[in-house]
């Protein structure tokens, strides 16, 4: 038989560490399970909601008048008829159970109806009518930033604004790179779309079936609504398909709990696919500028960042989602220097909430991509500079916060280095490149800033119907998938052994359990359920004392066999040791306890510096990509992902593996496809043909791997496993595209033109020097120029490579400008095939310069205009693009060709001839193209007047 | 309001049936007819399901033709064609996911004739030829002459598609297309392209798709030809270079919505296919 939110009563599966099966697992996969929507009453009415069709607009009337008439109708609710509070909100309630005087989202409820059939009630939707007047809708988060816009809520258009700034923050470095990034609205595409049930007690009270992440959080806010008690407001959990951060906030939950009030009936309400995407939060789309200076050696100086976060139309968790972006905006590396401010706006666009590593997936994109380019300008490996730089136990956060617990950064990455690569073959087309790429991201485990997080529990030890003990356990945890109930399960076996196990009901008869978010769940619940357990055998060893004579002793007290023991050995007690069965301590009363655990508490932040230990305790993840990456179509294919998580002690290796895979899909989603687009504010694509989401053929083999570290302040040593994978795996798909392509990539989800159209791509920049101002620079001025003086001088010589210069430097003295020159040439044409691909890649293409905001440094810029590039004709202008592509179709890198060392004539034989060359003889006739670039640009500038004097001569 | 269900296990049954409820929904694999919103489901009252007419799966060869039945699968259709039709049987392997593949049928894409799909391109440079069935015999329709536009065709409303036809033994062929993700998405972009050997001198045709509906390139087929016929003599690179420009060109004049993003893109799968062609057509 199936009963929804069954009581699970099972054989014993392992303890902790075992790889047992989710229990929900068989249910699930045979189609037994029931979902939300599978729910069913008899007499049951059918609830139905009206939505704003607009982004921005005032309500000047609501009209119910004929639908209140039509058949089968039982109940039209406005805000009018809302008894209690008529606003609520996961973190401040300031949004409208049925919207007023504004809807401020396109798919806002307006007013919500229950039918006795879903057509009845579609027909009363259709017969309401409302009289909006439109608002100019705010879509642009950089121009509400900036204070541009009617406001949206009473407080104004900023939500929160919160900096962080420590060490000196206007630190300078000789080798900077600057770049700004976005990351669009990703969906958390969950399959079930959101629905419920509710219906009244017969007491005045409600009962609600939910499909929720966080049973009491709903319960108050359904109870606010309806002016109850909460007590007078039940929750049960309803089969979850799917949640990730997205049934966090309240969608349909009031709404049935206000239409079963209303009507005395029990109510259903599902959602269609497009009203689940306008309805639940999303990802906050991002803005990021980032600027990272570091020593020519690798080692960072400071990271200076603006975050800009599109909250849409409600608070919902921007709040916590701001201090992630800002608490994390440097990754896991050592920054003794900097200044970050992360700030979220409200606009009109769909709500922004939780969503699977709020805040911390973001910016992963782009101190990820920050560190690739630095390494590349500083012809460093992208893994050694990490490596480098990576965050280890004792170092402190920009925030102030020391970090105690292990901190593996180092050696994720020289693991993930050593897991071998995929041996297959790429497609073998021409233009069909391969790159492998690495990325590596922390995130916070827990509720922060100083809230009071909790979870509770409930263990009864009794004896069963065949005179057996059993022990039944009450938690409210949510189950949404992630397998907390298989978790709980293995707990009780670890603390009882082979004991008979009963899960009563997911609901709200015990107190609340916290959300399942933030990687908590497992840990907050184990913590509770570990503490509950000792509880339990004081109390029955106390009864033993009592009621048996049982003798005092010293000594730990454990569960075995049936047995209570106090025993002195450390793994099982010894026959001789003071033992007496269960049943004999059961057989008059059963034993109850309840414990609340409550987490070691942390502080907000300082709102001026941003200083403060925020967090409770951190985990730590990395990725390896491989792609194969068409340069011809601009289309890429993942071939392997690797990762490697560091998880505590893994409760369940199996599980924790499946998470790996899901978040790692869920990350290459937001990388190359996964983007909720709207226009003006209405939403594009509410629908899985063109929200496009991974296929199982779109993600490749992923190799998963656990690094095990038992976390001294954790229960059972272990950690929050959920949200990681979200983290890394995107950026290191990211990278594996950028080193097949050479691209900057610096939106994501990363779409062909990013690929195929001239980009930006100027991110390196030097500091200033007197020298670079100068006209001409003296021979005897440059040899006697310290290291980071000379590249700070003469990196420009080289494109967005200034490790070039670096290397010249060790060739010091330099008799006239022609050795220095040649000095770049040696250095040049010496370096690896690898390295010389990296220069040529990061090269503008010719003939760019017409085309708007293309990225060319300011020299290259002049160059072309010089060469008579900037000024084709339409005809020449298409033959040098198509020209370009097929080039870089051919080698993979763009063309490049010094203008002033060739006869304008040439250009185009010289072009055909070299499409024609043998690839190896083509990198080297590149690179000398690029030793002749360096040497024109030091010429000019190098040498004092008389160098001056015979160039004009 | 009830629905009527039909599933005929003999061709004639079928025919009798189509003749009589010449609108009811006829359906095989169902592969479309699950992706159809229940709302635009709700206008019909009968579903003639073909799925158990035998004579649906027949094939056969002959001296230059290859005819295969209209239920079969693109998976079965992609294994039977592999060698013979291998820019079809490529479309065949590009179609929505494996499970449709596995259900769906050609039958099914020439009746819908989605403009964006997979297998129009393949099916207009190979010069397929559709089938129809009535009660009163049988004709044969060059795939030009099937689609009038998209979505809209010549089947008359008491016939059946009962086989696709392929000419065999023609030459090389090769399909290539770019979709945003690896399955259950329509192609971006398609090219297909079929050397015709079986002429005194080889006739390249070409067909693609950029959203737009399936058409055939002919400025580009003629440079083909000819660059063909002089093969060897100039470098690839630049019959590379001239065929992308064609490309190119042909795509902007056949609609001016076409991004440029697209139209590189499409340029470079049409070298790439056309690249293919060439080098299997070394034997020639």
């Amino acid at each position: 038989m199936i009963t929804e939110n069954r009581r699970h009563t099972s054989a014993t599966p392992g303890g902790i560490g075992a790889s047992v099966s989710n229990i929900e697992a068989m249910d699930k996969v045979r189609g037994r399970f029931v979902y939300a929507n599978d729910l069913t009453r008899a007499g049951m009415l059918y609830g139905a909601t009206l939505r704003s069709p607009y982004p921005h607009a005032r309500i000047e009337a609501i009209d119910t008048q004929v639908t209140r008439r039509l058949p089968g109708v039982q109940a039209v609710l406005t805000h009018a008829d809302i008894p209690g509070r008529p606003t609520y909100g996961f973190e401040e309630p300031d949004q409208p159970v049925l919207a007023w005087d504004q809807v401020r989202y396109q798919g806002e409820p307006v007013a919500i109806v229950a039918a006795e059939s879903a057509e009845a009630a579609q027909a009363a939707l259709q017969a309401i009518t409302v009289r909006y007047v439109r608002l100019e809708p705010l879509t642009d988060p950089k121009r509400v930033a900036s204070g541009e816009g009617a406001n949206l809520h009473p407080q104004g258009n900023t939500l929160r604004r919160l900096p962080i700034v420590w060490g000196n923050p206007q630190m300078q470095a000789p080798v900077v790179v600057r770049q700004s990034y976005s990351v669009a609205m990703q969906d958390p595409a969950f399959l079930a779309p959101e629905a419920g049930l509710a219906q009244p007690d017969g007491e005045g009270g409600i009962e609600v079936w939910a499909a929720s992440q966080w049973l009491h959080a709903d319960r108050a806010q359904i109870a606010a609504a309806l002016a109850l008690p909460e007590e007078r407001v039940h929750l049960h959990l309803a089969g979850v398909g799917g949640a990730f951060g997205g049934r966090e906030d309240i969608t349909l939950q009031i709404h049935l709990a206000l239409l079963a009030q209303a009507t005395g009936r029990p109510v259903k309400m599902s959602y269609t696919r497009e009203e689940s995407f306008l309805a639940h939060a999303h990802r906050h789309p991002a803005q990021m500028w980032y600027e990272h200076g570091a020593d020519l050696d690798g080692t960072l100086r400071y990271v200076r960042a603006h975050i800009l976060l599109d909250g849409g139309a409600y608070a919902s968790s921007s709040n916590a989602v701001v201090v992630n972006a800002a608490t994390f905006a440097c990754g896991p590396y050592r920054v003794p220097n900097g200044s970050i401010e992360a700030e979220v706006v409200f606009t009109n666009h769909p709500i922004a909430g939780a969503m699977r590593g709020f805040g911390a997936v973001q910016v992963a994109f782009a101190y990820e991509a920050q560190m690739d380019r630095l390494a590349q300008a500083l012809g460093m490996d992208p893994v050694e500079l990490r490596r480098k730089n990576a965050l280890r136990t004792g170092d402190v956060l920009p925030t102030g916060q020391r970090l105690e617990g292990p901190v593996p950064v180092d050696r994720l990455l020289e693991r993930l280095q050593e897991v071998p690569l995929p041996q297959s073959a790429s497609a073998g087309f021409p233009g069909v490149h391969r790159g492998v790429g690495f990325a590596v991201a922390f995130k916070n485990i827990g509720y922060s800033s100083g809230m009071d997080d909790t979870a509770t529990v409930r263990l009864r030890m009794q004896t069963g119907e065949d005179g057996s003990p059993e022990v039944h356990l009450w938690s409210a945890a949510a189950e949404v998938g992630q397998g907390i109930r298989t978790v709980q399960r293995q707990i009780l076996t670890e603390e009882f052994g082979n004991l008979r196990i009963v899960l009563e009901p997911i609901a709200t008869d015990v107190a609340s359990a916290g959300s399942t978010s933030a990687s908590r769940q497992t840990w907050m619940t184990a913590a509770a359920l570990k503490e509950a357990c000792a509880a339990l055998r004081e109390v029955l060893w106390e009864r033993a004392e009592k009621e048996l004579g049982a003798q005092e002793g010293a000594g730990r007290l454990v569960i075995r066999e049936g047995m209570l023991w106090r025993t002195r050995e450390t793994e099982l007690p010894a026959q001789e040791e003071p033992h007496v069965s269960l049943k004999s301590l059961l057989r008059e009363t059963p034993v109850e306890v309840e414990r609340t655990h409550h987490h070691r508490p942390t502080q907000p932040l300082d709102p001026q510096t941003g200083q403060g230990n925020a967090h409770l305790d951190f985990a730590f993840v990395a990725h390896r990509a491989v792609v194969d990456v068409d340069l011809g179509s601009g289309s890429i294919r993942p071939v392997e992902l690797a990762t490697i998580q560091e998880v505590g002690r893994a409760v369940n290796p199996k599980m924790v593996s499946g998470q790996m895979e899901g978040g790692s899909a869920q990350g290459l989603g937001l990388a190359l496809m996964e983007a909720l687009e709207s226009k003006e504010g209405v939403v594009q694509n509410a629908s899985f043909e063109s929200y496009l989401v991974p296929t199982s053929e779109d993600v490749p083999p992923i190799y998963t791997e656990l690094l095990e570290e038992s976390d001294p302040s954790a229960p059972y040593g272990l950690k929050g496993v959920g949200e990681m994978p979200t983290l890394s795996s995107g950026p290191a798909i990211t990278a594996a595209v950028r080193a097949a392509s050479g691209r900057a990539l610096t939106r994501f989800p990363i779409r062909p033109e990013d690929l195929l159209l001239p980009q930006p791509n100027v991110a390196v920049f030097l500091t200033p020097t007197q020298e670079q101002e100068a006209e001409s620079l003296p021979m005897e001025q440059i040899n006697a120029m310290t290291e980071e003086h000379f590249v700070a001088t003469l990196g420009f010589a080289v494109e967005e490579s200034p490790w070039v210069a670096r290397a010249v430097f060790q060739r010091r003295p330099f008799p006239d400008p022609q050795a220095l020159a040649d000095a770049f040439r040696e250095v040049l044409i010496s370096a690896s095939p690898k390295r010389q691909r990296a220069i040529l890649m990061t090269h503008p293409e010719l003939a760019t310069a017409r085309n708007a905001a293309v990225g060319l440094s300011a020299l290259s810029r002049s160059e072309q205009a010089q060469g008579g590039f900037s000024t084709l004709d339409d005809g020449a202008l298409s033959w040098w693009r198509r020209f370009n592509h097929l080039y870089r179709i051919k080698f993979g890198f763009p063309y490049v060709f010094a203008l002033r060392a060739h006869a304008e004539e040439d250009r185009v034989s010289v072009a055909r001839a070299r499409l024609r060359n043998a690839p190896a003889i083509e990198l080297a006739c590149a690179i000398e193209e690029v030793s002749q670039i360096a040497r024109t640009r030091i010429l000019d500038r190098v040498g004092g007047l008389q160098s001056v004097m015979e160039r004009e001569a | 309001m009830g629905t009527d269900w039909f599933r005929p296990i003999s061709l004639e049954e079928a025919l009798e049936l189509r003749m009589t409820y010449p609108d009811a929904y006829l359906l095989c694999g169902a592969t479309h007819l699950m992706t159809q919103p229940r709302t635009a489901l709700s206008q019909y009252t009968r579903f003639i399901d073909l799925s158990r007419v035998e004579q649906l799966y027949g094939c056969h060869t002959e001296e230059c033709v290859i005819q295969v039945g209209a239920a079969f699968s693109y998976a079965r259709a992609a294994d039977f064609l592999a060698s013979t039709v291998p820019a079809v049987a490529q479309a065949c392997r590009s179609v929505g996911t494996p499970q449709v593949r596995n259900k769906g049928t050609l039958g099914g894409a020439v009746a819908l004739s989605l403009p964006n799909a997979d297998l129009p391109p393949a099916l207009l440079a190979v010069g397929a030829e559709v089938v129809l069935t009535s009660t009163v015999g049988s004709r044969v329709l060059p795939i030009e002459a099937w689609v009038c536009e998209p979505s809209q065709t010549s089947l008359q409303p008491d016939e059946i598609i009962t086989a696709l036809r392929f000419p065999r033994d023609q030459g090389p062929q090769a399909y290539h297309r770019l979709g945003r993700r690896a399955a259950f998405c329509f192609p971006e972009v398609a090219a297909a392209i079929a050397i015709d050997a079986t002429l005194p001198s080889p006739y390249v045709r070409i067909a693609m798709t950029v959203g737009t509906g399936a058409f055939r390139l002919l400025h580009a087929e003629q440079f083909a030809t000819e660059a063909l016929s002089m093969m060897g003599t100039e470098p690839p690179e630049e019959i590379g270079m001239e065929f992308y420009g064609i490309v190119e060109e042909t795509l902007a004049a056949h609609s001016a919505e076409i991004p440029e993003v697209v139209r590189t893109s499409a340029a470079a799968v049409a070298v790439r296919t056309l690249q293919e062609v060439w080098s299997d057509g070394d034997h020639l």
